[in-house]
């Protein structure tokens, strides 16, 4: 409605998907970018990968200027984007490490990835079997509509279902939350949230998760973090999306955890030192 | 002295009759209190640990910042003594440039700053869900007490009514999304929340105010329409006067529910970061209807399932919920006293 | 202002509210406008909004079925689906791999008695570990006898997957083709089928009998589970043998597989599922175990406060129950999450409660923490209604009771809850459909897992998480594409919580005037 009226007071950006974009990276983002003196206001919702998609594609030019995901689209999303005549953009603004947490007392340092898809496929179910005190194992994953959800099924299960017993956490905190409470636990999130007190990163074939291990890619799951548009973006998409590219947007990126994009972080270095 | 034997066995059986007796009526007022102890638990809990975030001892007695200002990330560091420092984004961003060196720090989504569109949109949420069940109720009712006739059709309409009052808030929220987001496309807005919550507690309103316009004595009517008046004179002079303190009362009641109520609001109107109030940033007055708002419950809902439990964390949890419970609480206390000062001053 | 209104006993003298609004119209109320006066007019208005309201009443029903009927024949495709691309086929044979799976993990439980029973035998750390060395290398054998029927499975799966994949593509395909190329695997699949069943059979007999006494029984209860197996994989076989992608699915099917189905999954690259038993189960047990929780406490407090209480400790008790109830649901969940999940975990982790069954306990968020949290809840409404029902039965009862001799107590017990028992049990069932429509509680506390909670655990369920209806659509309503069977099934859930609770207000309504004191 009355869109173009809207000038005058500046600019509406409405951001809607991805929890851990949404929670984690785009708040400091937005206040990094008004901080530069831009006159824009935010709108942030934050449900899912699935949401912010869905909104993208279904909803009018003024309900989702933006989608984040962490996870690509479907190739069903992309069969309706056709059928709906929606051209969405993608852009990668970070990569994100899936990092498995236990508890902190439990023993078990270290898995194989074929473990960890025996665990959270439910063909393991005792702590034991993988070589840590005896003890049914506790899976906590994500809600559906995650993209961490799906990603990990991709990365880490070859795709299978999570094992019934597996309880679906709201977001990454919750499920960080409850593997630091349940001696028992085991649960997957994004690296920035990794490091609560009471967690312990899990190796995978013998390598941790850190922004050097992800970057190269050798630790095995991680992932790319997107944005969507519709269409090639304009206006204050464009300009917000142009800073989270530049320098002071991927400090950003890397002060909270996630790694920069690859070609962007050496520029971010030499042009660091800007004042906030 | 079989006789005398049983005297005495029945005054001992008696003694301890009496004794199982007080016993037993222990036993039922302590579960009482138990019930009561729980809840003073929780409560006790919640202003223990979210008063000192909102209260403060000097003047203005009211932390201003948690009830002025927007949700921000707050950034924990050291400072130069190797004291901890807390600081919300703005602070923190004029510390930073104040000192001109970035400061490591570690921050918190949503642990600093305020809650005040939080407060706005419940407030705003409530105000004008109540009115469209209040104008829709009294009419509804006025309708269903005064004027219809009893057949299988109003029957039908009275326990649709009743039996929908008893049915839960989340099928409210399913349906105002079915409707009023997607079917009328509105979107996440004011309107479609309103509109959720007023279906929400419209037969609840309906209900009380039917019960108020009834408590009305059936004479006062019956001596207006015997001195000639028609029907609406006899409603407007003799009948809306006696029930109106009555129907007000019971819509407080329903205000409680819906400013407490989450599930409904969960789809239909609640955003998790608004920067604009309301009233800001609008193009045209229309745009008002259509925008969706930040809300109390809602942001609980965020603060207890998306944002760390840590010390950090704590006072923003705990301050959020506790404005929430007293917001609640004063709209109750005022609807029980408003509810006994009419039943005394009820001249009937 | 009702008051000093009413106090001459006639509407006060001058310009009254009514003669205003027909001056405003004006002039005589009987005066017609359009052929109606000014009565009618006014009469046809309340009419006309009266309608609006039970129109947007009815619209709920209307908007709730109207989304969810749409989930039937939608299911009924994607089932048609299923059956066609074959994976209906896969799912045949690999279902033997869920009861091994299951077995997986009851033999976890056999292990945990045993150590239990070695250590309590005084066995030291040390021994214990080598004495279960043999027990281990059996558990891990039984494990790994799944594997050749588990990629078996994944390479057929992977065939039918690209059928589907295609299919929703909205490409052209050719499902006869694939149908035969699957049907071709058959005498593998019984091959890896009898192989599996062999290999476990083979792997059990060499097993170490238990040494305890105390974990013979569950030991027994394991072969006879592997006794089964069998019958589970020539189960398998036939069902596969019998696949056949073209038949149809008859219709009733679609609304078996939501009402019986045992799991609830979504967003799979395989294929979802919709079924009610995990949710309804989790519900149910949640709202009993908080009924059980609030009736003994509420109904309690009903007969104290209108029996036994001074007029003062009742003017101060009952409103402050009855205040309990403004709580918001969401404050109930901050505190389940925050204070109450955490207390109990805590609590079940000290040394000096290890006597409790069951604990300490590794899930703070449990069917317990949220019982216990919608007790609470629960406990105004039912203390409420029941008092009410306690206070509408005839002073003459009692009194007549008094008069005979009984005492207070007596007299309670007999005669008034009695009288008003039917009041006291409608007022448990509306707490229970309060609890069952409860939505914040239990998502936050409830743990979220869609599996049916397990009965066979005893009070152990109490300490297993589960998911709600309530919970479900709460969690996912907001994320699922609009209009797709996703979004359609949680309106299918939304239809049955709406009819339950019905069915929950009309059976305490009935238990009401079937029962009511025979004063009238």
């Amino acid at each position: 409605m009355a869109w173009a009226a809207c000038a005058t007071a500046g600019e509406r950006l409405v951001i809607k998907g991805s929890d851990t974009i949404g929670a984690e990276l785009i708040p400091p983002m937005r206040e990094a970018y008004l901080a530069k003196g831009n006159d824009t206001t935010f709108e942030i919702a934050a449900e899912g990968s699935t949401t912010g998609i869905t909104a993208l594609m279904e909803g009018d030019d003024d309900s989702c200027h933006i989608a984040m995901s962490s996870r690509e689209l479907s190739a069903i999303e992309r069969l309706r984007a056709k059928i709906n005549g929606v051209d969405i953009r993608e852009v990668t603004i970070a990569y994100d490490g899936i990092a498995v947490v236990v508890n902190a007392k439990n023993p078990v340092s270290g898995l194989t990835r074929r473990q960890v898809e025996d665990i959270f496929s439910g063909d393991v179910a005792d702590w034991h079997a993988v070589g840590g005190d005896a003890g049914a194992i506790s899976i906590y994953t994500r809600n559906t509509s995650s993209g961490t959800y799906s990603g990990f099924k991709w990365l880490a299960m070859r795709k299978r279902d999570y094992a019934p017993s597996a309880q679906k956490m709201a977001g990454n905190q919750q499920v960080a939350a409850e593997v630091a409470n349940n001696p028992n636990g085991i649960g997957y999130v994004g690296l920035p949230y990794a490091a609560g007190d009471g967690l312990k990163i899990v190796t995978i074939d013998g390598r941790a998760p850190s922004q050097e291990t992800i970057r190269d890619g050798t630790y095995p799951y991680s992932r790319p973090l997107y944005l969507y548009t519709r269409g090639e973006p304009r206006g204050e998409p464009a300009r917000f999306i142009e800073f989270v590219l530049g320098p002071d947007g991927q400090r950003v990126v890397s002060e909270h955890g996630f790694v920069p994009v690859a070609g962007v972080w050496r520029r971010a270095g030499v042009g660091g030192g800007h004042g906030g | 002295m079989r006789a005398i034997a049983m005297g005495r066995g029945a005054s001992v059986r008696a003694g301890w009759r009496r004794a199982a007796e007080a016993a037993v009526v222990l036993a039922l007022r302590g579960a009482t209190y138990a019930i009561l102890l729980a809840a003073g638990f929780v409560f006790a809990d919640i202003v223990w640990k979210g008063a000192p975030v909102v209260l403060r001892p000097t003047p203005p007695f009211v932390n201003v910042g948690f009830l002025t200002q927007a949700p921000q990330t707050l950034h924990v560091f050291e400072d130069g003594a190797g004291r901890e420092v807390r600081l919300g984004e703005r602070d923190f961003r004029e510390f930073q440039a104040r000192s001109g060196r970035a400061v490591a720090a570690r921050s918190f989504a949503h642990a600093g700053g305020g809650i005040m569109p939080c407060i706005v949109g419940t407030v705003l949420l409530t105000l004008g869900s109540i009115a469209i069940a209040l104008v829709l109720g009294i009419l509804c009712a006025i309708y269903l007490s005064e004027y219809s006739r009893q057949g299988p059709f109003i029957r039908v309409v009275r326990l649709a009514i009743v039996n929908l009052a008893g049915v839960p808030s989340i099928v409210f929220g399913l349906f105002g999304f079915a409707l009023f987001v997607l079917f009328f496309g509105w979107n996440v807005s004011l309107l479609a929340g309103w509109c959720t919550l007023a279906a929400m507690v419209l037969p609840v309103i309906i209900t009380a105010c039917e019960e108020s316009l009834r408590s009305v004595p059936a004479g006062f009517r019956e001596g207006a329409l015997a001195l000639g008046a028609t029907r609406w004179q006899a409603i407007w002079t003799n009948v809306l006067p006696h029930a109106l303190p009555g129907m007000l009362t019971s819509s407080i009641l329903g205000i409680t529910r819906v400013a407490g109520e989450t599930a409904p609001i969960m789809f239909t109107a609640a955003y998790v970061i608004r920067d604009d109030l309301p009233w800001q940033g609008l193009g045209n007055a229309g745009e008002f209807f259509f925008q969706g708002v930040m809300a109390l419950p809602y942001h609980i809902y965020y603060l207890s399932s998306k944002v760390p439990p840590n010390e950090y964390t704590r006072d923003a949890r705990y301050g959020t919920v506790f404005v929430f419970l007293a917001l609640v609480f004063a709209i109750t206390l005022m609807s029980i006293l408003l509810r006994a000062r009419m039943r005394r001053s009820r001249p009937w | 202002m009702a008051a000093d209104r009413h106090s001459d006993g006639v509407p006060p003298e001058g310009v009254t509210g009514a003669d205003r609004f027909r001056v405003a119209l004006g002039g005589c109320p009987r005066r017609r406008v359009l052929r109606l006066t000014l009565d009618a007019w006014v009469r046809t208005f309340f009419g006309g909004s009266a309608m609006v309201t039970i129109l947007v009443l009815g619209l709920i029903m209307v908007f709730l079925f109207r989304e969810g009927a749409g989930f039937l024949p939608e299911h009924h495709r994607s089932l048609t689906l299923y059956r066609r691309t074959g994976q209906e086929f896969v799912d045949a044979i690999r279902a033997p791999l869920a009861d091994h799976q299951a077995l997986n993990r009851y033999l976890g439980r056999v292990r945990a008695s045993e150590v239990e029973g070695l250590r309590a035998a005084g066995m030291g750390e040390p021994d214990v570990r080598e004495a279960m060395a043999a027990f281990d290398e059996f558990a891990a054998r039984f494990r790994g006898a799944g594997q050749l029927l588990r990629d078996f499975a994944d390479e057929a799966g992977g065939m039918a997957l690209a059928t589907r994949n295609a299919s929703q593509a909205g490409e052209t395909v050719d499902f006869v083709r694939g149908a035969t190329a699957l049907r071709a695997l058959l005498p593998q699949a019984g091959v890896v089928l009898r192989e599996f069943r062999e290999t476990v059979e083979a792997v059990c007999a060499a097993a170490p009998a238990p040494r305890c006494d105390g974990s013979r029984r569950p030991w027994a209860r394991f072969r006879e589970m592997v006794g089964r197996l069998g019958a589970s994989v020539s189960g398998a076989h036939e069902r596969a043998m019998a696949w056949d992608p073209d038949r149809r699915v008859p219709i009733g099917e679609s609304l078996a597989a939501f009402f019986w189905g045992r799991r609830w999954v979504t967003n799979s690259e395989w294929h979802d599922r919709y079924g009610l038993l995990p949710l309804l189960g989790g519900s149910f047990c949640i709202s009993v175990v908080a009924i059980a929780i609030a009736v003994p406490f509420s109904v309690a407090a009903a007969i104290f406060v209108s029996q036994f209480a001074s007029a003062a400790e009742r003017n101060i008790v009952k409103p402050a129950i009855e205040f309990i109830a403004a709580i918001p649901s969401i404050v109930l969940g901050f505190f389940g999450i925050t204070v109450l999940g955490s207390g109990i975990q805590w609590l079940s982790q000290q040394p000096w409660m290890s006597w409790v069954p069951f604990f300490p306990v590794s899930e703070r968020l449990n069917i317990l923490t949220a019982g216990l949290m919608l007790a609470l809840m629960a406990s105004p409404t039912i203390f409420t209604l029941a008092e009410d029902a306690l206070d509408r039965v005839p002073r003459a009862f009692a009194e007549g009771s008094l008069a005979l001799g009984a005492t207070r107590l007596q007299t309670v017990i007999r005669m008034v809850v009695p009288a008003a028992l039917s009041g006291i049990v409608a007022a448990i069932l509306l707490g229970f459909g309060r609890v069952v429509g409860e939505t914040m509680v239990v998502l936050l506390v409830a743990g979220n897992r869609l599996e049916i909670p397990d009965i066979t655990l005893g009070m152990g369920v109490l300490f297993q998480p589960a998911h709600t209806m309530t919970g479900i659509i709460a969690q996912e309503l907001g994320e699922v594409p609009r209009g797709g069977l996703h979004y359609r099934a949680l309106f299918m859930v939304g239809v049955t919580l709406f009819a339950l609770v019905l069915a929950i207000n009309y059976a305490a309504e009935r238990v009401v005037r079937r029962f009511r004191p025979a004063r009238h």
